[in-house]
């Protein structure tokens, strides 16, 4: 009898089916994967479980009793326990205090028992972490461990982490897939998201292969190999990995020279690949270079302007959600105070504006109308047309950040081809990624930043092997 | 010391205590992530309140208790459209402002249309020769306030609630119910220190009588940083402005008493000016929550 | 279709709004469909009540327009009454002292422009903090309410006293600084086509240039903006100042237009009413027009309901409270958060 058992699930967001029949069923002392490309409902399906979504119908069964988890307590008291994609630590409190929030226990909590209850919690559990510590200050890897313990100090027996390897070096993933192994041995159910075929060949049992909301395949993992499973993922052979455009570099488009800022602690580089765990700089150097961050030393020389940014974080700095189409494509040229041919002397031309928007959309595939609000298109589109915006500048240098984080297979695919071509176009472009694949595929030259600084690969190590080192601090072999 | 600075120093303390009460109870409301700008209104509607009913009951008791009711229903106004409705805090708090001043304003002349003398509201006394209580009651729920915040679970489970709901909801913690309780804890106060405006500091109803107290208690958390004892500290420094300017007026001071009755909200925003950008408040601060999608 | 759902919500706020009060009028003793009958009849029962409630509509069109702009591009501006106040005081004291002999051509633009540059830089007094020192315009533009109702108290206790001194109030406004009244009209005065032209102004500025551009993207999104080589700075800055240009006006206008002198608590009120009017309009510049007038009607209607139903006049401030309510907890589309 499966110990959690999830049966065609539906859910609508809106306009958006998230789910359309989505089930999984989890063996106790197991180690489940659940597979699927970006959008295709996997964090939905975990949240309902989890009991933040809300089920518009299907049956959720513990035990093999139906029940109806109404919210994240409830789960925990059936000893379900979740690890979000994102940490769900409280920046501005200690690592203690996080570790205890939640926990029944006395209702005064002076420091000392606060300490010794989070300092018995992660010592059970090997996480070498000072309580103290501001739980903003921790590394995102010791995060993910301190919030692993806390589950397992809940008492949970199933274990659901969603990708929690996006934000690890290497030799860190190992680590956590060892953990696992270890965790089923004694007895834990647990259900690992990911997309990363590798890590699910190499621990799971079953798999459950989620398209477009909907369980298109459940089955134990024996004698299938990670072609087949890409198949599964996507409904058709996947795309060969690209490869970086075999051009000739030109003169040096932008430099920028011991750059100290607050996350930077000094910076000289001259157009690359960037590679890198998240929380190593990239964004203090994503904001140095769109100017609303400012420089304590060193300086930007950028030697082909202008310099368009694809900025990491689309809904929150990359787009204006509440207007539209067209406004979010020209708000560069409002800013400008107002260029033409879109606007004269201030005002807005419509004629122009139309034109300019329906060209965007024509060139970069973006499945949207000008007048539609920004917020109610796909993240592909929403991407596509940051492309789009950042383009009309004609730019000498382009800087994208991870940008196609959250995209399905065929928008990475459309994105990654118009960056190649950008480049082969004479257009100087840096791509900073925390997706090692992305990376290699893009980079003709690779370097890593770690803790602000940039660690360059030499031409003949381009491995993952190499790269991973460098994640994680070691310098030149 | 001398009569005049004792009387100075009463003087302080009789000004800085609704001041004090009134922030300690929007202190929890914001370390729970509730902005509630509408506790000028919550204040006024337990003035009212309490005028009516002590002057009716003769008792002080159940003025406070009804000053107490009237700001909590207030309250409960201000949660259905901000917390449940998910309403803007800061629109919402204003309409209470307005509402609060309307309701009580009718509601005070229909009351005494016949018109006359106006009856003289129970007095709250000492508890101890010097010592009010209310400034009593202030002093307590100083301690209180800080014990709850800084040293039980639940005050944890709110503070999360504050800084990051989404994580606190994670962890099991109700956020909405706690928003909610800290939200009418955050009225009671303000009711409260509404029933000092009317059982001590005067003892009649005037319209409009909290004069912007709300909003400087308001300013107070900001100035205070969050910390409990740096707030009664920056009540008493109020308190003490707006009794020097008393003293200043009665002393015939060549100011125009205009310009003197200037000083707490002038002051108040030389004190923002001061402190405002470098007060941290709790991150999730005014952002809807929303338990389940 | 879908425009006349636009309209449904603010419609049926009002409506709800009303029901409730009349619930809350009856409970107090007062008869509701008297009250309700006294207001429509103080509103638009004749000619007069007609020109009352046009009259009363200007100001709260004025400073409702200057409220939308500015919550529109999130920022706070609750110090409508303020920015108003220090408008009039400085109409009246451009008009009776500074320009005291100068003829209507100068006079009358004179103190329009003094109000509009007052309202304006009071406002701006909170943006400067705001942007200076990271202080919430919330708390300073209503703190600034309280200090501009006492700098007017101060003035007609003081320097613009009248000659008389017999009470707080300035001198009569010369003639050749008040606002003609329209062609054959007894209350309704010319500053109103002003009023009423404005909200296309706005919402061209909105909708159809670079600036309204800029301030949008500041309301929707400040970081988004940022990126975008917009500065919310600035922006925050700049609608400060053209909300409390309007309201300055407005105060302006009053003293020239309509009251001929200066006093404490010259319309008082407005302000807070202004915020009801922009947020019955979903704030849309065009929508300030209609939902002005609603208010205005309140506000004529009231004098009349306290005469003929003995309901307090202040109780309308209770309708105007329900509306927000009703306004921003079903009508109004949420703001999401980023």
């Amino acid at each position: 009898m499966p110990l959690v058992a999830l049966r065609d699930l539906h859910k609508r967001f809106g306009a958006t089916q998230a789910l359309r029949g989505a089930s999984l069923e989890l063996e106790p002392g197991s180690i489940h994967a659940l597979l699927g490309e970006n959008g295709a409902g996997k964090t939905t399906l975990v949240r309902a479980l989890y009991g933040q979504v809300a089920p518009d119908s299907g049956e959720i069964a513990v035990d093999g009793k139906p029940v109806a988890i109404a919210s994240p307590r409830q789960a925990l008291a059936l000893g379900i326990a979740l690890v979000h994609q994102h940490s769900m630590l409280v920046p501005a409190l200690s690592v203690a205090e996080n570790v205890v929030l939640g926990e029944r226990g006395s209702a005064f909590l002076p420091r000392a028992r606060l300490h010794a209850e989070a300092a018995a919690v992660l010592g059970r559990h090997g996480v070498a972490v000072e309580p103290g510590a501001l739980a903003e200050s921790l590394a995102v890897g010791e995060m993910q461990r301190v919030e692993i313990a806390r589950a397992l100090a809940r008492g949970a027996r199933v274990l659901v982490l969603d990708e929690p390897t996006a934000v690890l070096a290497p030799s860190e993933v190992s680590a956590l897939l060892q953990l696992l192994v270890e965790l089923r041995a004694r007895g834990m159910s647990i259900v690992l998201i990911s997309h990363k075929l590798e890590e699910i060949t190499a621990v799971c049992d079953r798999v459950t292969v989620l398209r477009a909301g909907e369980t298109v395949a459940s089955r134990p993992l024996a004698g299938l190999d990670a072609a087949q499973l890409g198949r599964l993922m996507v409904g058709d052979a996947l795309p060969p990995p690209g490869r970086p455009p075999e051009t000739e570099p030109g003169p040096v488009a932008l430099r920028l020279a011991g750059l100290r800022a607050e996350g930077l602690a000094g910076i000289e580089l001259e157009l690359v690949a960037l590679a890198g765990i998240d929380g190593n700089g990239q964004r203090p150097l994503e904001e140095v270079l769109a100017g609303v961050r400012p420089l304590d030393a060193g300086r930007v020389e950028l030697l082909r302007p202008p310099l368009a940014l694809l900025s990491a974080d689309r809904q929150r700095t990359g787009l204006v959600l509440d207007l539209s189409v067209a406004e979010n494509l020209v708000l560069p040229e409002a800013a400008h105070g107002g260029m033409p041919p879109v606007f004269h002397g201030g005002a807005l031309r419509s004629a122009e504006l139309a034109r300019a928007a329906d060209e965007a959309i024509a060139r970069f595939a973006i499945r949207a109308a000008p007048d539609d609000p920004v917020r109610t298109l796909s993240g592909g589109n929403q991407q596509k047309l940051c492309v789009a915006r950042a383009l009309r500048a004609r730019p000498g240098v382009l800087v994208a950040v991870n940008p196609t984080r959250g995209l399905d297979v065929g928008a990475t695919a459309a994105v990654r081809d118009e960056l190649r071509a950008q480049a082969r176009a004479g257009t100087a472009v840096l791509v900073v990624s925390t997706e090692l694949d992305e990376v290699l595929e893009l980079g003709q030259r690779i370097a890593v930043l770690f803790r602000g600084v940039l660690l360059e690969l030499p031409a003949g190590e381009r491995s993952r092997e190499a790269i991973g080192r460098r994640m994680l601090g070691a310098a030149a072999a | 010391m001398d009569a005049p600075t004792l009387l100075l120093i009463a003087s302080t303390v009789r000004f800085a205590t609704p001041l004090a009460l009134a922030a300690m109870g929007e202190l929890v409301a914001e370390s729970a992530g509730v902005l509630n700008i509408g506790i000028e209104g919550m204040m006024l509607a337990g003035a009212l309140a309490a005028y009516e009913v002590g002057v009716s009951t003769g008792s002080a008791l159940a003025a406070i208790a009804a000053a107490i009711a009237a700001a909590c229903m207030l309250s409960l106004l201000f949660a259905a459209f901000a917390l449940r409705r998910q309403a803007d805090p800061i629109v919402s708090g204003t309409a209470l402002n307005i509402l609060a001043l309307g309701a009580t304003g009718s509601l005070f002349r229909l009351l005494h249309s016949a018109g006359g003398l106006l009856a003289r509201a129970p007095r709250v006394g000492d508890v101890v020769p010097g010592l009010n209580g209310f400034t009593a009651g202030a002093i307590l729920l100083l301690a209180a306030v800080w014990l709850f915040l800084a040293r039980t679970r639940q005050g944890l489970a709110l503070r999360a609630a504050g800084e990051r709901a989404e994580a606190a909801d994670a962890q099991g913690v109700p956020v909405a119910r706690l928003r909610l309780a800290a939200t009418l804890f955050g009225g009671a106060c303000a009711g409260i220190a509404g029933a000092a405006l009317v059982l001590w500091l005067s003892d009649v109803f005037v319209e409009g009588m909290t004069s912007g107290r709300g909003f400087i208690a308001l300013a107070l958390v900001l100035f205070g940083g969050y910390r409990p004892l740096r707030i009664a500290g920056g009540a008493i420094l109020f308190g003490a402005a707006s009794a020097l300017q008393f003293r200043l007026q009665a002393a015939g001071s060549s100011v125009p008493y205009t310009l003197l009755l200037m000083t707490p909200y002038v002051l108040t925003l030389l004190v923002l000016a001061l402190f405002a950008g470098r007060s941290r408040a709790p991150a999730d601060l005014a952002k809807p929550f929303r338990a389940r999608d | 279709m879908k425009r006349a759902r636009v309209f449904a919500g603010p419609i049926a706020a009002t409506a709800v709004a009303f029901v409730v009060a009349g619930v809350w009028l009856a409970l107090l003793g007062a008869d509701p469909l008297r009250a309700l009958g006294a207001l429509v009849g103080g509103a638009f029962g004749d000619s007069l009540a007609l020109e009352t409630t046009a009259v009363r509509a200007g100001p709260l069109l004025l400073v409702g327009l200057g409220v939308a702009l500015s919550f529109r591009c999130g920022i706070w501006n609750i110090g409508g009454e303020g920015q108003v106040a220090v408008g009039a005081l400085a109409a009246t004291a451009v008009a009776t002292r500074v320009a005291a002999g100068a003829p209507g051509l100068v006079a009358l633009p004179l103190a329009l422009l003094a109000g509009t540059v007052a309202g304006a830089l009071w406002a701006g007094i909170a943006g400067v903090l705001k942007v200076g020192r990271g202080v919430s315009e919330v708390l300073s533009t209503i703190l600034l309410n309280f200090i501009a109702a006492l700098l007017v108290a101060w003035a007609v206790h003081g320097p613009l006293q009248e000659a008389s001194g017999a009470y707080p109030q300035s001198d009569a406004l010369p003639a050749a600084a008040r606002l003609a009244l329209l062609p054959d009209l007894h209350l309704a005065h010319s500053g109103l086509v002003l009023a009423v032209l404005l909200p296309l102004a706005i919402w061209a500025l909105l909708f159809r240039t670079a600036a309204g551009l800029r301030l949008r993207a500041v309301g929707a999104s400040p970081e988004a903006a940022r990126y975008a080589a917009v500065s919310p700075e600035l922006e925050t800055v700049r609608v400060l100042l053209l909300s409390g240009a309007l309201a300055g006006l407005a105060g302006a206008i009053e003293v020239c237009g309509v009251t001929g002198r200066l006093f404490e608590n010259l319309a008082a009120g407005t302000g807070f009413t202004a915020i009801a009017v922009a947020l019955l309009a979903r704030l849309h510049p065009l929508g300030v027009l209609p939902s002005a007038l609603v208010f205005a009607a309140l506000a004529a209607g009231s004098g009349a309901m306290q005469r003929s139903a003995a309901v307090p006049s202040v109780a309308v401030q209770v309708i105007e409270a329900l509306v927000i309510f009703f306004s921003v907890g079903f009508a109004l589309p949420r703001r999401e958060s980023a």
